[in-house]
């Protein structure tokens, strides 16, 4: 009985394309669009080096084209052009070197993110250059050696976040929609003037979303991973077992907007509303500790957080589920306080 | 044992801002096995209430319903196995087909029909991989009333089942639902359309307020009327009406409805008040553009014990 059941959900899921929607295509849209935006290939800065007395001007073209991060540029043949084509964003610094050894670093104040990046390495152009003028070995030197080595892109960070997203929305929103429907339209008192038992038809509901949201998660992971080569280095397993702890809060709140509404319309405005900003505040796309005031710590304990925590910790530096009991924990106890919440509002009629 | 047993039933709601309602109020009647057993009478008359006690859907304040000499409420679980149901404006699946939401509901029975069978039987044999909202409102209906028997119960419950159809289509139920009945079914309905009651049940209940007013089989309602016939008079020209009503055998006379110059008797026997009628337009030289003698209706019934009719209650509460 509960198999066939769970067998008709699933068939009604994938027949209501306006849901499968937001179940599938939202998540791809946004895995799409994130990974089109090369967030964190900064790339290299265009340098231009001008200066009266070659002997001093040559050096520092010489330690601009030897610095990794740096291109020498010698496209532009006066000040004048470079200024301008500093100004429509064509070179990144111009150097002024002035007889006197000042150099002027004009730069496009617009470009912050690329100023943050690039200003300390044109400093140490200037130091290094004032170390071999002086000819002196520096005293301290630096090795520099990454702990992880792990070289964490965007993408990497961003797509755990959006299989977090995708079964968050589709749980609250899609369940709510189905369940106001269902008790709308008197679906639910007509199963209820059966034989079913209510717990069994509840349960085959709460199956197949189960199912539904390790495909969503599958389908997000896969199109990430194969189309914008994305990395996924922990077991999948361990991913899975987080989507569906995750996913017993979800749902529990599927039920309590499905309760509180009466046409899925309306459902999914309130589930909108609960999901949205969840889905910010959880550190979806961005990390929370910029946050200000207390928001930083208060967000911890949003639901969808330890799930994206952990789900981007085993993605990301693959650890097992064994170093992410607390979130489990956290887990757990969502989905026993939302269960709690959920029975107590839900009701088979309309009020 | 009879069917259904419904004794002493009340059910009290709250409402909002304090106060009750008293939605049913003391019914007591019984359902003879085989019989379609009709319950009249116009919206909020506590129809549905009554009839989702017996289905173990609601609980009663006080008194008792049985079904199958299963408490409706105390022994509900056994007792849906083996009765079928029809739910006033609810809906199935949206995203099923006609033959999935039989398999499906009759997966939830220990005893089932075969869904192509039941299709056949409604005429729906075409439509099987259809969903609900592709078909038309009548066929909407005898899905919904075909899917009440999916379980091949013994007592079947519906609930307003050929509302807001039009006339074929309601006829067309009636025949599927006299069906059900010679199957050997026993069927409990609910519908404010008296020419249903009258046609369709065997025993009808004309609910009123929470009471039954009146139970027993359409024609002895009728007959038990102090004015059992009605005489509808139409002329070409105008007359005084009070003249007819102190014509022998005349209970009542009223304005025919929507009908000019047009006057409706109620009377005991037209026998004793035709003659005289004819004497009296003879002799005030009236045209006569119609006379009908027609048997009285539950209408008539329904008027006679509530002092108006179902109309008038539900525009009443528009």
């Amino acid at each position: 009985m509960l198999g066939r059941l769970f067998i008709a959900d699933l068939k009604m899921i994938v027949r209501n394309k306006q849901s499968l929607f937001w179940a599938i295509f939202f998540p791809i849209i946004f895995a799409t669009i994130f990974g089109l935006f090369r967030f964190d290939e900064i790339g290299e800065a265009e340098v231009a080096v001008f200066g009266e007395v070659p002997a001093l001007t040559a050096p520092v073209r010489e330690a601009v084209s030897e610095m990794e991060a740096l291109e020498l540029s010698t496209e532009f043949p006066t000040v004048e052009e470079a200024r301008t084509a500093l100004e429509d964003d064509e070179l990144d610094f111009v150097l002024i070197v002035e007889p006197g050894g000042t150099v002027t670093n004009l730069f496009n104040e617009s470009q912050s993110d690329r100023n943050g990046v690039f200003l300390p390495t044109i400093r140490q152009v200037i130091s290094v250059l004032n170390f071999a003028a002086a000819d002196v070995t520096p005293v301290y030197t630096m090795d520099e050696q990454g702990v992880s080595g792990i070289n964490v892109q965007y993408y990497d960070f961003v797509l755990p976040g959006l299989v977090g997203m995708a079964v968050m929305t589709y749980g609250i929103i899609g369940l709510g929609s189905t369940i106001a429907q269902y008790r709308g339209q008197r679906i639910l008192r007509r199963i209820l003037a059966t034989p079913l038992k209510v717990r069994t038809f509840l349960a085959s509901i709460v199956l197949a979303h189960l199912m539904l949201a390790l495909v969503q998660s599958t389908i997000v992971l896969l199109w990430g991973v194969f189309v914008f080569g994305g990395t996924v280095r922990g077991s999948i397993l361990w991913i899975y077992i987080f989507v569906l702890l995750g996913n017993l809060t979800f749902l529990n709140l599927g039920f309590v907007v499905g309760a509180r509404t009466d046409t899925p319309e309306a459902a999914s405005g309130m589930g909108n509303a609960i999901a949205m900003p969840m889905m910010f505040f959880a550190g979806t796309f961005f990390p929370t500790a910029t946050l200000p005031w207390i928001l930083p710590t208060v967000t911890r304990f949003l639901p969808l957080r330890p799930m994206i925590d952990a789900i981007r910790s085993i993605s990301i530096e693959g650890t097992a589920i064994t170093e992410h009991l607390p979130e489990v924990a956290q887990l757990l106890g969502w989905a026993a306080v939302t269960f709690v919440l959920a029975a107590r509002v839900f009701k088979f009629e309309r009020a | 044992m009879s069917a259904v047993e419904v004794r002493d039933l009340v059910k009290v709601f709250p409402q909002r801002g304090g106060g009750e309602v008293r939605a049913v109020d003391g019914i007591s009647f019984s359902v003879e096995p085989g019989e379609i057993f009709g319950f009249l009478g116009p919206n909020g008359a506590g129809k549905t209430t009554s009839l989702e006690i017996m289905e173990g859907l609601q609980a009663p304040t006080s008194g008792s319903a049985r079904v199958l000499g299963l408490d409706s409420t105390a022994q509900s679980d056994e007792m849906k196995k083996r009765i079928g149901i029809q739910l006033q404006a609810a809906a199935y699946f949206d995203y099923l087909t006609l033959r999935e939401i039989l398999e499906l509901f009759g997966s939830f029975y220990p005893r089932r029909l075969a869904p192509d069978d039941l299709l056949e039987r409604v005429r729906l044999t075409e439509k099987a991989n259809a969903l609900v909202r592709q078909l038309s409102g009548g066929q909407q209906q005898r899905f919904s009333v075909v899917a009440s028997i999916v379980n091949d119960p013994e007592v079947v419950f519906l609930d307003e089942a050929t509302t807001g159809l039009d006339p074929r289509a309601r006829r067309d139920l009636w025949d599927l639902i006299g069906a059900i009945r010679d199957d050997g079914k026993t069927v409990v309905l609910t519908t404010h359309y008296m020419e249903e009651a009258e046609v369709l049940c065997d025993r009808v209940a004309i609910i009123d307020r929470g009471k039954i007013v009146a139970l027993d089989t359409p024609p002895k309602l009728v007959t038990r009327l102090e004015a059992s016939y009605r005489i509808v008079i139409e002329t070409t020209d105008g007359y005084d009406p009070s003249a007819l009503a102190s014509l022998p055998g005349v209970v009542s006379v009223a304005e025919a409805r929507g009908r000019e110059r047009a006057h409706e008797l109620r009377v005991h026997q037209p026998t004793e008040t035709l003659p005289p009628l004819l004497e009296w337009v003879k002799r005030n030289a009236v045209g006569l553009a119609d006379l009908q003698v027609l048997p009285a209706t539950l209408e008539d019934v329904f008027l006679t014990l509530t002092g108006r009719t179902i109309e008038d209650v539900e525009e009443g509460e528009r």
